[in-house]
């Protein structure tokens, strides 16, 4: 092998040692975010309609509460998917 | 081959001082590393910008979370004046104090400064990650004390219709209306319990133990409010099975009158 071809060998292996050093470097200083998408802490809807009340029995004010009520469970549903989701902080280069 | 030796020896001295800024980045052209005051360069600058933009996407998360639990507690209905008002203002309070750090991160020209202020974001403001989970908690609470409310008034109702029915089934209506009473009180019991566990909460400002507990009482709270939400699951089932007994149409709502 030439003087020259060897040369030409070592500064390749200095450009890619260089090179990996570099990546490592940057890497270390940057990790990559790590944090997941935080569950959206929404306003929870409103109850399609009025809360039960009165003293009215008949069958249409029973069906009326009921369904109240499953807009309030509804929007329980989404609270607690708010309260149970995790908060994970991105990941910070210093 | 003293060519070849002396060629790596030049790479070496060219190649060192940028491995040596490597780990000491700044944010701009204007940012120092310091007490030397050495110029920067590309990648160390690149590098430090990128750590900003973390930090203000950490922060922004952060205020967005705050802000979207205010509105949250803004449309709670069982909380006094007082209690809403202590709890916006806690959570406006760290919006401000999180928005102050942000101009700050932004602002900074010094490695140092920048590393400590990016590192406090989540070293020193603790508060936040208590009071998040503790309004979300009480959120939970306040809707769970409204369907209480609203099941027993229904409750009531469905009680005389049970009383007045000629159903041949009646002792089954009656023993519906009964566990859903009994999983009305059990779901008012965790929920006062999760109230209690976590409502008077403090940062733990770096205490391990004050960590520690009050980690075990924000998951105290939250299994407290699953158990409540399974209750009143289990109610409206007994709701449900009441009003089929009672063949109750769920046609029959067009016909209501609001009260």
């Amino acid at each position: 092998m030439s003087s020259t071809a060897k040369i030409i060998w070592v500064i390749i292996v200095v450009i890619v040692l260089g090179g990996a050093y570099y990546w490592y470097t940057q890497s270390q200083a940057t990790p990559a975010p790590t944090t997941t998408e935080p569950a959206a802490m929404t306003t929870t809807p409103a109850a399609t309609t009025g809360s039960p009340s009165g003293t009215d029995t008949s069958d249409a004010a029973l069906v009326q509460d009921s369904a109240a009520i499953d807009g309030q469970m509804s929007g329980l549903n989404s609270d607690n998917a708010a309260m149970n989701s995790s908060d994970q902080p991105v990941a910070q280069s210093y | 081959m003293k060519k070849i030796i002396s060629l790596f020896f030049s790479l070496a001295l060219v190649s060192a001082p940028a491995a040596a800024f490597a780990q000491n980045v700044t944010a701009s052209a204007t940012v120092t590393t310091g007490t030397g005051g050495a110029t920067l360069t590309t990648v160390q600058i690149a590098a430090a910008t990128k750590a900003k933009s973390r930090a203000d996407q950490e922060i922004q998360r952060r205020i967005t979370n705050l802000n979207a639990l205010s509105t949250r507690v803004s449309a709670m209905v069982n909380l006094s004046a007082d209690e809403k008002t202590s709890l916006q203002t806690s959570l406006s309070t760290e919006v401000s104090t999180l928005t102050a750090l942000q101009a700050k991160i932004d602002a900074d020209t010094d490695v140092p400064t920048l590393k400590t202020d990016v590192q406090s974001i989540t070293k020193d403001y603790r508060v936040y990650m208590l009071i998040l989970p503790q309004a979300r908690i009480a959120a939970s609470a306040d809707r769970i004390e409204t369907i209480v409310a609203d099941m027993q008034t229904l409750g009531t109702k469905l009680n005389t219709r049970i009383s007045a029915s000629t159903s041949t089934d009646v002792t089954a209506l009656q023993a519906a209306y009964t566990d859903m009473q009994a999983k009305i009180a059990d779901a008012t019991t965790q929920t006062n319990a999760a109230v209690s566990a976590t409502a008077s909460l403090t940062p733990d400002n770096g205490d391990a133990t004050v960590a520690a507990s009050n980690t075990a009482s924000l998951k105290a709270g939250r299994a407290d409010i699953t158990t409540a939400t399974s209750d009143l699951k289990a109610a409206r089932a007994d709701i449900a099975t009441i009003l089929k007994g009672l063949k109750v149409s769920a046609s029959a709502s067009a016909a209501v009158t609001p009260e």
